[in-house]
């Protein structure tokens, strides 16, 4: 492979995740398993790999880092809204994905100051928990995975507003 | 430490103490009996006399599939009483031509409440049973293992069908719509089988 194509290489895994998502809801709700499990694999070997080469290829960029963001958000949303979909996973956790994104956004400038370790790795606590539900497949097992998203995802929001309504460490966002 | 290691260690921290309190709730959550009053559907119904015992579980999908089967049976013509498993079901079934039970399976069981119930009813001195159960993965094993205990508890099993989330339920492709809702429409076809079986 020559050198500008592999400088390509980052931002190519990264649009093959996001391609991977509308797969992933359909292996999902087709009760296609195994390749749903291994389709979230690929997808979550993509999101550890593209980071590192786009740095080590120089083409790190903060477009690359909204792509990677925005990948991640709908490879989550797709794969939670594909359990809810088979009537077996709560609606709740694509919502506050949802609406976890749409704070991270709001206030990923005050990132630096914002105590929020749940947050700054809720993809990964999204991912793996996806990926336990369709590793797993049992009922139960998939129940407490909901129950630890929906958590997460309650505490990063919760981290989130507090800072944005000032009660945490007023004076910060003034 | 770096903050980065101290951030992820206390994300793991707090998901870790997610988990056990999660558990802990759902342990009491799937424990539970749900009791519920003994309805009858299609009280008119003459073709034969079915009692449905249901372990909801944790999700609608074991009652979609239940009420599915339960409309194939009162189709063709079947009294149905119906309740949830629970101390408070019936365990004598002298009126009953068939016994339906459907319950969701966890690590690899029956729910505890239908397991209760099965104990509870101890012998079914030869009566016909259907047994519907959902799993998360291929329910091959649950269902044998179901259909073992029932047998011992001196059922005979009539039919016995378990339904996935996360495995095809229809490989054949003869059914349309999601897994989940393939499922509910063989239930009902299920049914319409074993009522025509049963004649």
């Amino acid at each position: 492979m020559t050198m500008p194509a592999l400088r390509l290489l980052p931002h190519g895994l990264t649009a093959l995740r996001l391609a991977l998502a509308p797969v992933l809801y359909q292996l999902i709700v087709a009760g296609e398993g195994d390749l749903a499990v291994i389709g979230l694999a690929l997808a979550i070997a993509t999101d550890a790999a593209d980071g590192p080469l786009a740095r080590r290829f120089g083409v790190a960029s903060r477009a690359g880092a909204h792509f990677d963001f925005w990948a991640d958000f709908v490879l989550i949303e797709a794969a939670f809204a594909g359990f809810a979909a088979t009537g077996t996973g709560p609606w709740s956790i694509p919502v506050l994905t949802a609406l976890s994104f749409g704070f991270f956004i709001a206030t990923v400038r005050f990132t630096p100051e914002i105590y929020d370790p749940v947050g700054r790795n809720i993809g990964g606590i999204l991912m793996g928990s996806a990926f336990a539900v369709l590793a797993l497949r049992d009922l139960m097992a998939a129940q407490v995975v909901y129950m630890v998203a929906f958590g997460a995802l309650v505490m990063t929001i919760g981290a989130r507003t507090i800072f944005i309504a000032g009660v945490w460490r007023p004076g910060i966002s003034s | 430490m770096s903050g980065l290691l101290r951030g992820l260690l206390i994300a793991v921290l707090i998901v870790a103490a997610l988990a056990a309190g999660s558990l802990a709730w759902l342990n009491w959550r799937v424990n539970r009996e749900t009791v519920t009053p003994l309805q009858t559907l299609n009280g008119d119904g003459a073709a034969g006399r079915a009692l449905a015992v249901l372990s909801p579980g944790l999700s609608a999908f074991p009652a979609d599939v239940m009420t599915a089967f339960e409309n194939g049976l009162v189709e063709k013509g079947w009294r149905i009483g119906h309740t949830t498993a629970s101390a408070e079901a019936p365990a004598d079934f002298q009126d009953y031509d068939l016994i339906v039970l459907a319950s969701p399976i966890y690590s690899g069981k029956v729910a505890p409440p239908m397991l209760a119930y099965i104990e509870r009813a101890g012998d079914f001195a030869g009566k016909k049973i259907a047994v519907l159960v959902t799993a998360g993965g291929k329910p091959d094993d649950s269902i044998a293992n179901t259909k073992a205990l029932l047998t011992e508890n001196g059922a005979r099993i009539a039919a016995a069908h378990g339904y996935a989330v996360y495995q095809s339920n229809d490989p054949d492709n003869a059914y349309q719509g999601g897994n989940t809702e393939r499922a509910v429409q063989m239930a009902h076809d299920a049914a319409l089988a074993l009522a025509d079986s049963l004649q």
